[in-house]
């Protein structure tokens, strides 16, 4: 069976919709898919300012129409979806990500929904214990918070050694590739790689 | 195609964005397919304002690097990827040696775009195709006129505009930019919004064709 892995990050709104489309877009497909964390770094746009550079400008107004776009496509896409009104985190949450086995889809169905339409700090343990639970996952996973947290920074640190830049990231026999508009090509690769 | 039922859609594009080259052919295809004329403009990206520069020698030794890890990060999976792309659409695309300033052949887009409608879309596949084979130097004036030439526009009057009125509409549309919030290329443009990245080819077809049935996701198209 064809492996398709796949980086997310439970903040990262390119995340969120990526996971639904692609469970639709990919239903069917003889696949196994490997759902991985990788840590993003949080991407808020930064408010307009007295004197910006050039450069600033750039990156502001181009954080503010992803923004934009996120919500016009989740409103297509038929998502819930609500930026949270604080710089929300999903570390913890993310963390616990490679120790799911079975309960991994459920998982993450339910930690998307948690920050993006409930708007749930998920680095927070209260928030993770609750969502845990609620997957029937054992919450005795967080007992050891500081472990799963290093061992995030070091999954991170090797998907950016395969060359992983952002999310979502979808790496099919070796090659990468950002973004779920590539989907129709991964499908295709992955039609023929079975045949 | 009932034009007065269809929203005018601008697309802005610069020479020296390997995004742009691979939007390209789709996007004449779209024009083609439903029978329109796009309002084609140029965008000349001022990249080091917002990626850092850099310049490699002729064997590709790096001499001169502003950029961060990140940055360079960013930049070699852009062009691995519009690579592949590009090869899927039998195009070459080499990476540049230097940024360039592309301006003279961006202003040459608006130049064919008033003398001869019909003949932009051979300006543009020649000027792109070639400036990505590594083979034009685009800062060069007589270079963009024998692509003009090569593309059958006249270049009678060009090197005059290209110095004096298509300048200063070219630089007074990059002022205009930022504050209508707009940043790369290639951007499509409607009336009432703007998508950034040919992904959003899809829905700019949708919208075209009057929005039939659902909208689309984005998606590259092959």
């Amino acid at each position: 069976m064809t492996a398709l892995t796949i980086y997310i990050d439970f903040k990262s709104p390119e995340s969120y919709l990526a996971f639904h489309r692609t469970m639709t877009y990919l239903a069917g497909t003889d696949l196994e898919i490997i759902w991985n964390p990788f840590l993003t770094s949080n991407r808020t746009s930064p408010p307009l300012k007295h004197n910006e550079t050039k450069g600033e400008t750039h990156k502001r107004i181009r954080e503010e129409h992803k923004k934009a776009l996120n919500l016009k496509y989740a409103k297509i896409l038929n998502l819930p979806m609500m930026y949270p009104p604080s710089e929300n985190a999903s570390d913890l949450a993310l963390s616990v990500l490679p120790n799911l086995v079975d309960e991994k889809n459920n998982f993450i169905a339910l930690a998307f929904k948690y920050f993006w339409k409930e708007n749930l700090d998920l680095n927070d343990k209260h928030n993770v214990t609750k969502l845990l639970k609620a997957s029937k996952i054992d919450t005795c996973l967080l007992e050891e918070e500081k472990k799963l947290l290093d061992k995030l920074s070091h999954h991170t640190e090797l998907a950016r050694d395969l060359g992983v830049i952002a999310t979502p990231t979808y790496e099919l026999e070796g090659e990468l590739f950002l973004g779920r508009e590539h989907l129709p090509w991964i499908k295709e690769r992955i039609t023929s790689i079975n045949n | 195609m009932d034009n007065q039922e269809t929203p005018r859609l601008t697309v802005y594009i610069d020479v020296k964005s390997p995004y742009a080259f691979v939007a390209l052919m789709p996007t004449l295809e779209l024009e083609r397919d439903l029978g329109l004329l796009f309002d084609w403009k140029p965008l000349t990206l001022d990249i080091p304002s917002y990626l850092g520069s850099a310049r490699k020698d002729d064997s590709g030794k790096l001499i001169e690097n502003n950029r961060s890890k990140s940055q360079w990060s960013g930049v070699k999976y852009a062009y691995k990827d519009a690579r592949r792309y590009a090869n899927q659409q039998g195009k070459t695309l080499l990476g540049t040696q230097k940024i360039w300033d592309s301006s003279i052949a961006n202003i040459a887009i608006s130049w064919v775009s008033m003398v001869d409608r019909e003949r932009l879309a051979d300006y543009m596949n020649n000027v792109f195709a070639q400036f990505w084979e590594r083979k034009l130097d685009i800062e060069d004036m007589q270079v963009i006129c024998e692509i003009l030439s090569a593309s059958k526009v006249t270049t009678k009057g060009f090197e005059e505009f290209a110095l004096g009125e298509g300048l200063e509409q070219h630089d007074l549309l990059q002022k205009s930019f930022h504050e209508r919030g707009i940043f790369g290329v290639p951007t499509y443009e409607f009336p009432d919004e703007f998508l950034f990245g040919r992904e959003h080819l899809p829905y700019v077809r949708w919208r075209l064709l009057g929005r039939p049935g659902n909208a689309p996701d984005i998606a590259y198209l092959q």
